[in-house]
């Protein structure tokens, strides 16, 4: 057994990582994995101490997916052994919200596998896993800054929190705010990454953000002009009720076949705010939702033909209160039931950049 | 410009250019909109000058 997934509910962290330890008293984890109710107190340090030889990362929740179940107030865990991955390098980037160059950072795990040429080598061994705490609001520009300083695809997601505690990530024994936590993985058989949407093309109407404030994540002008006035005429609706689709009509860049989702949060002075910034130059279109259930189903039965070892979900958190509220979460869930995995709802979604209202999921081969 | 950009970062690996192009994309450079014939448009030749920068590729 490569990788085995675990859902447990303790009474406070050390019960959980007591409980973890005896669920895996015959394995060996190269890396533990997990996604931890925010109501529980510092787990990672409790799973580091139960699991002195493995690197254990983590990020809070708000709600957690393991296999073919949607939990709350619990922590998934995914324990990986040599057999699915063979090392592992962990690195920490504090202080996000002030840019930091991370060429340095990722030299360092470069050298950690023996430097770029082995990476690329074997590229399809190599992947990463990004989690983000999700106050510094800076994860676009991190992404963006992550993929100049590398070819690796790292795939992640933001922490979220439940109705208590703080929103935080782990690495080792310690905790962070405003931080990332960067995983390197040299994985035995190979990885696939999957990013679905349920987001669809609404209008071809191709529209060009002239004026926008990126780091503080507003818009204010399509083509020269007020971005609400704009997007209400490609939407046919009067202006004074655009907010009314803010969730279901949220903007899409398009690159190719694939859709990164733009969400809205709030109208605000004359610009809109968002959930992830959008560059100056940027070409979006107005997408509308669909069935978050089919268009999973389709995405992962196009991609896994084939038993995986383990797979992670990160999904957002407007998707998973969009299928609490369609009374979807059993077939949803069931669709992950057919792999060991876990997940949990984010804040954010990361792959090539920062995305809203998707799911970006590793399957570990 | 563009597709050396990409060609010279993806070194032949077909993953590597389809993630150097959507990350063009993310930086707002509408990949697929310009070919050699376009028009240059100052500001798109300069932004796409600093991405090849930040990329580390001589264009």
């Amino acid at each position: 057994m490569a990788i085995k997934t675990l859902s447990i509910k303790g009474t406070d962290s050390r019960d959980a990582a007591h409980q973890a330890h005896q669920a895996l008293a015959d394995f060996q984890p190269k890396l533990l994995l997990f996604f931890a109710s925010s109501g529980y107190e510092a787990p990672g340090a409790a799973l580091k101490e139960a699991f002195p030889d493995s690197e254990v990362i983590g990020a809070t929740s708000h709600s957690e997916y393991c296999d073919s179940r949607y939990l709350d107030h619990s922590i998934s865990v995914m324990a990986m052994d040599a057999d699915s991955v063979s090392d592992v390098c962990v690195r920490v980037v504090e202080n996000i919200a002030e840019e930091p160059d991370l060429r340095a950072t990722l030299d360092e795990m470069k050298s950690y596998y023996g430097g770029e040429e082995e990476l690329l080598s074997h590229y399809e061994r190599y992947v990463g896993i990004v989690l983000f705490e999700s106050s510094a609001k800076a994860e676009e520009i991190f992404m963006d800054r992550l993929g100049t300083a590398t070819d690796i695809l790292f795939v992640g997601g933001s922490s979220s929190v439940a109705d208590s505690g703080i929103s935080q990530v782990y690495a080792g024994s310690k905790s962070y705010t405003g931080a990332a936590v960067l995983a390197m993985l040299k994985t035995v058989n190979g990885y696939d990454v999957l990013k679905t949407q349920s987001a669809h093309i609404l209008s071809e109407r191709k529209l060009l953000v002239t004026k926008s404030d990126l780091r503080n994540r507003i818009l204010y002008e399509f083509d020269g002009r007020p971005c609400g006035e704009v997007y209400a005429e490609v939407l046919g609706v009067p202006l004074e009720k655009i907010q009314d689709h803010f969730v279901s009509n949220p903007l899409g860049v398009v690159a190719g076949d694939e859709i990164f989702v733009r969400t809205f949060d709030q109208i605000k002075d004359d610009g809109i705010t968002l959930h992830c910034g959008l560059p100056e130059g940027t070409e979006i279109n107005i997408l509308e939702i669909g069935n978050i259930v089919d268009d999973t189903k389709k995405a992962l039965d196009a991609s896994i033909t084939y038993q995986p070892a383990g797979v992670i979900n990160f999904n957002c958190l407007y998707r998973t209160l969009e299928i609490l509220n369609e009374d979807q979460v059993e077939p949803y869930c069931t669709l992950f039931g057919r792999y060991p995995s876990i997940g949990f709802s984010t804040g954010g979604e990361a792959f090539l950049g920062h995305i809203n209202e998707t799911s970006t999921i590793l399957v570990i081969k | 410009m563009i597709q050396t950009i990409i060609t010279q970062k993806a070194k032949g690996n077909a993953v590597i250019a389809n993630s150097v192009k959507t990350k063009m994309y993310l930086k707002g450079i509408a990949v697929e909109k310009y070919t050699a014939a376009s028009p240059d448009d100052p500001a798109i030749v300069q932004k796409v000058r600093e991405v090849a920068k930040e990329f580390g590729v001589a264009i």
